[in-house]
């Protein structure tokens, strides 16, 4: 059984005229434990909207998000919070680090969520991503690099079972870029993680183990609407 | 853990509205304890009834004035009572003590009382203490001395050995001075009572002193002494006579006899009662200072709200990323529920400092006035319930900012900013 599969999952929006527009169509997807997944597609083909109906963040109109057999679409808001908390971690393209926060603080409010916070293991998972001597440093003080560290490790401090990482070098020169992907790939991997990474950048993709193409996976960028 | 921690940094980030927020709240919440406080002690400090004495004896008139003149030294006197009554009631069997009281005269607007030694021998101005001097000794009454109280002492300056003339009158007008002079010979220590805003002179003293005019019992004649010359004891008449019962029996007695069945002056009795009827007059204007200390808390509280309301869409992002990371949106709702909380909560710990200050304030007016002693440090009820009601507000505050972190939308606010 798939770690991640997705079935018919159909996600839209109503336009002030009332008429139903599909942005979202997919009738399978799958990833598999520990398996290293990249996402490619347009602007605009539903990539982000995808990976916020899989972390629960999004609600699908249809069909299913099975997470380990687990249909998020038909939990409880609370349940796919608990889930997101647990099994999830998530990096954003632009990071998303809390600017009032140090580095060490970002990190353990993602254990928090989970019920699992821990000084030393955060502590470690930052010395793990160089980052040992900026454990108290504000995002504000971080290098665009380092700030992406610390987004890796916060995704990663509840050992979670899919990380979903979004454009997550998008703001990183390419040398930074790969070095940064050589990260959370290793990190993922060490950790037996799932990684699916929405990415445009081909040299990024050919890191992965498969890589789809979410413009081809989209139904409704074919013109069917829902 | 999690909510203290977001809590924090918020507090630390919105450091300016925060505190800003809390300085407002602690006003709020120190003038409502203060309030209660200084009320609370005040009326304990005035109408106690252990002021030494059991009863007034003084001119016909308001039992009230007699009182505020003679017990708490404010107020003007109401007339005087010729010295046969005095004479009279120091007699009567049913009195255990009667100190007579002259006045009308003062020193920098510090009252001075003349009477007899007695009032440093005899009387107790809490149970088992007498005024002790602290310097010096108590006045002999056939000369022109003075014991002063610590108040006076420290107010004016006034050291043993130091000479002063009287002023004429409660209040202090410069060309009011008499020509006498008397020496200070002894300094009390403090009471924390009226006592220690008095000058204590012998009885004659007053008088002797130029210009007062004696009538007594003969209302017709008037009567001034001059150095060396015997005042007929007609002539001589008392502004009031402080007087300490054998029994309360006594009390209910005299008071049937003087102010009922008599004409000639009043028994101002039980002094507790009489103050206790002016604060219950007075009850009204506490009313109003309660109604308005009510205000200022509910205008503080608003600001709570207002301040918090302003950071929503700020943070709007903040509660996104939250959310993102697995908060709940009961988790964010009771994070901003848990900081206008805590922001009640500081403000009602400053405003403990405050209500601290307002008394040390108030309490230095009211001894400067009264010579009543207030403490800064007295606790009421009113510091454990003022902090409560206040985090109880606190809390409703924060629920309309909450609301709108809780429906922060999660999908839109996570749009990259770059």
């Amino acid at each position: 059984m798939a770690l991640l599969e997705i079935r018919n999952l159909k996600k839209g929006y109503r336009q002030p005229d009332g008429q139903e527009v599909a942005i979202l169509e997919v009738p399978h997807l799958a990833v598999e434990e520990s398996r290293q997944v990249g996402l490619a597609g347009r602007s605009g083909s539903g990539k982000t909207t995808l990976l916020h109906l899989i972390a629960g963040i999004l609600k699908a109109d249809s069909g299913q998000v099975l997470l380990d057999g687990t249909d998020l679409q038909s939990c409880s808001e609370a349940n796919r919070d608990r889930i997101r908390a647990e099994q999830l971690g998530y990096v954003f393209q632009s990071f998303h680090l809390l600017q009032g926060y140090s580095a060490l603080e970002n990190v353990l409010l993602g254990m928090m969520f989970g019920g699992k916070a821990d000084v030393g293991a955060a502590t470690q998972l930052l010395q793990r991503l160089g980052m040992g001597d900026r454990l108290h440093h504000r995002p504000r003080q971080l290098s665009v690099g380092q700030q992406q560290r610390v987004a890796v490790a916060r995704a990663l401090a509840n050992r979670p079972r899919l990380v979903l990482a979004d454009e997550p070098t998008g703001n990183l020169d390419p040398a930074h870029a790969m070095q940064a992907m050589g990260l959370l790939s290793g990190v993922c991997r060490e950790q037996g993680a799932a990684l699916l990474l929405v990415s445009h950048d081909p040299a990024i993709l050919e890191q992965m183990e498969e890589n789809l193409d979410l413009s081809e996976l989209n139904q409704a960028q074919h013109g069917t609407t829902a | 853990m999690t909510r203290f921690l977001i809590v924090r940094r918020s507090l630390s980030q919105h450091a300016v509205s925060s505190v800003l927020t809390i300085l407002a709240l602690a006003l709020g919440s120190g003038l409502v304890m203060a309030l209660f406080n200084v009320n609370r002690q005040a009326t304990r400090a005035f109408t106690g009834g252990n002021v030494g004495f059991d009863a007034v004896l003084g001119a016909r008139g308001s039992d009230l004035q007699l009182v505020l003149n003679t017990v708490f030294h404010l107020e003007t006197s109401p007339g005087n009572i010729p010295w046969d009554l005095y004479q009279q009631i120091r007699s009567d069997p049913r009195v255990e003590l009667a100190i007579p009281y002259a006045v009308g005269d003062n020193y920098r607007g510090f009252r001075i009382v003349g009477t007899t030694p007695e009032i440093f021998t005899e009387f107790e101005y809490r149970q088992g203490q007498r005024m002790k001097t602290r310097s010096g000794q108590v006045f002999d009454p056939r000369y022109r001395e003075a014991v002063i109280g610590s108040l006076v002492a420290e107010r004016t300056g006034l050291k043993r050995g130091d000479k002063f003339s009287p002023y004429h009158g409660f209040q202090f007008q410069e060309d009011q001075r008499h020509a006498e002079e008397y020496v200070v010979v002894g300094i009390l220590e403090p009471t924390g009572s009226p006592s220690d805003r008095v000058v204590w002179i012998p009885l004659e003293g007053i008088f002797r002193l130029g210009g007062h005019v004696l009538r007594g019992k003969n209302q017709e004649e008037e009567f001034r002494a001059k150095a060396g010359e015997e005042i007929p004891d007609e002539f001589k008449e008392v502004s009031a006579v402080m007087l300490k019962f054998r029994s309360p029996q006594a009390g209910i007695q005299l008071s049937r006899m003087i102010n009922q069945q008599g004409t000639a002056a009043t028994l101002a009795w039980p002094i507790g009662a009489v103050m206790a009827e002016l604060f219950e007059k007075m009850g009204w204007m506490n009313k109003i200072l309660e109604v308005v200390a009510y205000l200022v808390v509910l205008v503080a509280m608003l600001s709570v709200l207002i301040s918090l309301y302003n950071t929503m869409n700020e943070r709007r992002r903040e509660f996104a990323i939250l959310r993102a990371l697995g908060a709940r949106r009961g988790t964010v709702f009771s994070v901003i529920v848990l900081e206008a909380v805590t922001i009640a909560a500081m403000g009602s710990l400053v405003g403990v400092l405050v209500q601290s200050g307002i008394l040390l304030a108030s309490a230095n007016l009211i001894q400067g006035r009264t010579g009543v002693v207030l403490s800064a440090l007295a606790f009421h009820p009113a510091l454990l319930w003022t902090p409560l009601a206040m985090m109880l507000l606190g809390a409703l505050a924060g629920m309309v900012p909450a609301m709108k972190a809780y429906r922060t939308h999660v999908a839109d606010n996570l749009s990259p900013t770059s």
